[in-house]
């Protein structure tokens, strides 16, 4: 029973310095609400170009030509060879005869001139749709050492675009979100440090009148907890309002790519996730700034 | 209760007491005298385990402060010290100042009431629970720092210098407080250089200068 006073006492020391900090717990909570905002956005946007991404793959195919001699043995030898190349989704095969036919379905206006050909002049044809962009270098790399392949095709322009613009977008959110990390903790020790410093005469008095370190210490970290959760429950409410905007938005700039509506995806495990680390950070933030600290004040 | 056995304390080679020897008795109360820098605050800092003597060894109880390896906190609710300077919460008020030691330990809203009020009505201050430090006179703020020190029923109380800040008529009224506490049973030790104070009371006396002990008096049997 005794503990539980003490942990009542604890929290309400930790709002009665809160509100007695005043201009700098408004500057933390803001701190704390542009960073997760940041993130969280940062992260709306990683899960939009993974989005473009499965968009485009979905588009996008390999196609490789056989010789013409290669005989209906080998053929199948080297589906099951294409099948057997990890990051391959699925393998199609179109004989010269299929391929004549859906070129005449293509264009019957010159249907007469195709059946007059003495010889089919299409070569056996493979479409082989990979499981992700990252795969097909590694996939066209396999099939251009089958000796039987002639040619392939693919968007090569496109993909490298794309990987390019994956990767960047990716390292330079890595980057940004490290840097709101970093001032996201940068202000929340200084906020911390200035506190200490602010009630180092309470806390000589504490240590005066008997106060167990613990008592002393205790409400910094519950202190952390509540302003990571006031600035982490606003920043959830502006980013599912942004989600929902920006969505709308993409849908109208960029109609062409599919399945936007992902952001119902961004559930509220996202935003407690996002709660959770904000606290995780200040936890972490206040152990080091008070050992740091306190062992000056109170060895 | 105390005893101090050839204790010398050292700073930076400069020798602020002297072996010094003592022994003090429960339900005591000890005027520690002599000049500003004579010593007077190292002793007291030394019972409250503030700093650790240079030589020599201190016992409370029967146990020594010197070797003790427990929590000093703890240590802190049995010896509790009042400041010249008061050393009261500037943001909390007087209720909030007194009740503190309380809280800290966990005690019921209801036990921590009915004590601190028990409390503020014997240093007399009742009628000023909700007033903060600033708004209070020297003696007043005193009160209160003594309330928060007795609040623990300490074994010892420790002033230094409580009526250093005060003018004479305020302090009388201090020392009286104390007389009352110490007549509950409380070891009481005070600093002061105040010779008036030490004239009025017929106390046990220990007399230093220059961190030696001159002399030990004590008081008068009728």
């Amino acid at each position: 029973m005794k503990n539980i006073h003490i942990f009542l006492r604890e929290i309400k020391e930790s709002f009665i310095n809160i509100i007695r900090s005043g201009f700098l717990t408004l500057i933390s909570i803001f701190v704390i609400i542009v960073s997760i905002y940041s993130i969280g956005m940062i992260y709306y946007f990683l899960n939009y170009s993974n989005e473009v991404k499965k968009g485009i793959e979905n588009k996008i195919e390999i196609s490789f030509y056989l010789n013409r001699d290669t005989n209906e043995v080998r053929i199948r030898e080297i589906e099951q060879e294409i099948k057997s190349i990890s990051g391959v989704e699925s393998v199609k095969y179109i004989s010269p005869d299929q391929a004549l036919d859906e070129l005449i379905k293509e264009y019957p206006e010159y249907e007469s001139i195709f059946k007059d050909l003495e010889k089919n002049p299409l070569p056996p044809t493979f479409f082989v749709k990979p499981e992700s962009v990252y795969s097909i270098n590694d996939i066209t790399s396999k099939i251009s050492k089958i000796p039987e392949v002639s040619d392939f095709f693919y968007s090569k322009d496109l993909v490298d675009k794309l990987l390019f613009s994956i990767r960047t977008f990716t390292f330079l959110s890595i980057v940004v979100v490290s840097i709101f990390i970093g001032i996201f903790v940068f202000f929340l020790g200084s906020n911390i440090t200035v506190s200490i410093y602010n009630r180092r005469d309470d806390i000589e008095i504490m240590k005066l009148v008997g106060t167990q370190p613990s008592f002393i210490k205790r409400p910094f970290y519950i202190e952390g907890i509540i302003l990571s959760l006031i600035g982490g429950t606003i920043s959830s409410i502006l980013l599912n309002k942004s989600y929902f905007e920006i969505t709308k938005l993409l849908n109208i700039i960029l109609p062409f790519i599919e399945n936007q509506n992902f952001y119902q995806n961004l559930n509220i495990s996202l935003y407690v996730y996002l709660n959770l680390s904000a606290i995780f950070i200040s936890l972490f933030v206040s152990y080091f700034v008070l050992r740091r600290y306190l062992k000056e004040i109170y060895p | 209760m105390l005893k101090f056995v050839g204790v010398s304390k050292l700073y930076d080679d400069k020798e602020a007491l002297s072996n010094i020897s003592f022994e003090l008795n429960k339900g005591e109360f000890l005027f520690i005298v002599g000049p500003s820098g004579a010593g007077k605050t190292t002793i007291l800092k030394l019972i409250h385990k503030e700093i650790e003597p240079t030589r020599g060894e201190i016992f409370f109880n029967n146990t020594s402060l010197t070797k003790y390896n427990g929590k000093v906190y703890v240590l802190r609710r049995k010896i509790s010290m009042i400041f010249q300077d008061y050393k009261l919460f500037r943001k909390k008020t007087v209720y909030e100042n007194v009740s503190f030691p309380l809280e800290i330990q966990g005690f019921s809203p209801n036990f921590i009431r009915n004590r601190v009020l028990e409390t503020l009505k014997m240093v007399g201050l009742e009628e000023q629970t909700n007033k903060y430090p600033h708004t209070l006179s020297g003696g007043e703020m005193q009160r209160v720092s003594i309330a928060r020190a007795i609040i623990n029923n300490p074994d010892i109380l420790i002033a230094d210098e409580p009526t250093g800040n005060l003018d004479w008529k305020t302090s009388f009224s201090i020392v009286d407080l104390f007389i009352k506490i110490n007549e509950t049973g409380t070891t009481i030790i005070m600093s002061t250089h105040n010779e008036e104070i030490i004239k009025k009371y017929n106390k046990r006396i220990l007399y230093i200068k220059d961190g030696k002990k001159l002399y030990e008096k004590y008081p008068h049997i009728s």
